[in-house]
């Protein structure tokens, strides 16, 4: 009888704690080209095994998908066309959990990625290495400088002598 | 052969200066008009010579040919021996601006003493060109392993002077057949 009762209580008390455990949470993000709700419990506890319908802005009857959120409480679905859709969830205890989100044609049709490639336009200028001068133009320059200092050496040498 | 910045103590570095300002003005002033694009095309001659370098016993070294600079030229050989040095060490980093003094001492004293062997030696002339040759690098090199002895260096520094003597031995061979030539083609080019 005792262990009767006991049983009874413990079973009531889990019900309570399941009632109390119950409100349902639901965060949408966005990862193109997916929409992941994330269900969880008020008490931040993942929303495991949760029954999730999707439906489309199309069709707000018949669900667009449905299935099982996973052990970390997300479910994913990727949606075709723009638009509100509706999330719900239901975790089979009588809590259900129903948020809109607006699929924009943006996220549908993203800007087209970066490829792999870069244009060279845009990377990074890489350290050029020390451009460094010919031997030949040294040579010629330090040529120019004598035959220049004598010229005007010459130059002056012979104004002196002028006078 | 250059001896280039932070080795000699900057005191001496600029007593050099002062001492080659005043072997400039001394050696240069009044020289004649025929005696300046001489000086021009000697100091181009050494400017270029002095860029040929070549690998023996595991140095390089380079030709210098202030013998045979001082033979042409005489004293006006020490502001042309300036001069390139000045060009070599702001084009091509040979020596220092610093040591251009001592440097330019150095080696213009190379090309005075090949000068007064060369006119004064009572030798004949081509014996006094090869030794003119000779001295036009030695007497460079052994200031140089000297200066450097002063500054704190082992006397391990003289072994310099053996490969100075193989560049010395080369440079009398060019001055000798240098000589030889222009005595044949333009003998008044030589300072006698």
């Amino acid at each position: 009888m005792n262990k009767f009762l006991v049983s009874i209580f413990f079973l009531v008390l889990g019900n309570i704690t399941a009632v109390l455990a119950h409100g349902l949470n639901i965060e949408i993000t966005f990862s193109f080209p997916s929409v992941i709700s994330s269900s969880t419990y008020s008490t931040n506890q993942p929303a495991k095994n949760v029954k999730v319908s999707v439906f489309s802005p199309s069709d707000i009857e018949k669900p667009y998908q449905t299935g099982m959120t996973d052990q970390a409480g997300l479910f994913a679905f990727i949606p075709d066309v723009e638009g509100n859709w509706t999330i719900k969830a239901d975790d089979g205890h009588g809590h259900l959990e129903e948020v809109t989100v607006m699929v924009t044609a943006g996220f549908l049709n993203p800007v087209k990625e970066v490829p792999a490639e870069v244009p060279a336009i845009m990377t990074a200028p890489a350290e050029s290495p020390k451009q460094e001068i010919p031997t030949i133009f040294k040579v010629i320059v330090g040529l120019s400088l004598i035959f220049g200092a004598t010229g005007i050496y010459y130059g002056i040498r012979s104004k002196q002598t002028a006078k | 052969m250059h001896i280039s910045d932070g080795i000699i103590n900057t005191p001496v570095c600029l007593a050099a200066h002062a001492v080659a300002a005043v072997a400039i003005y001394v050696s240069g002033k009044s020289a004649s008009s025929e005696e300046i694009p001489r000086m021009g095309m000697t100091g181009a001659a050494l400017f270029v010579v002095s860029l040929l370098q070549f690998p023996i016993a595991g140095a390089s070294i380079h030709l210098g040919l202030f013998g045979l600079a001082g033979i042409i030229l005489g004293r006006r050989a020490f502001p042309v021996v300036f001069t390139v040095l000045l060009i070599q060490s702001l084009i091509f980093q040979y020596g220092g601006l610093l040591t251009l003094g001592i440097n330019a001492i150095n080696m213009g004293s190379g090309a005075f003493l090949a000068w007064l062997i060369w006119r004064y030696l009572p030798i004949s002339v081509f014996g006094r060109a090869f030794i003119a040759g000779i001295s036009g690098i030695l007497v460079p090199a052994l200031f140089m392993a000297i200066e450097f002895r002063l500054s704190g260096y082992g006397s391990g520094i003289y072994i310099l002077l053996l490969i100075y003597l193989v560049t010395a031995l080369i440079e009398g061979g060019i001055t000798f057949v240098a000589v030889n030539f222009f005595r044949k083609v333009k003998p008044d080019i030589l300072q006698v």
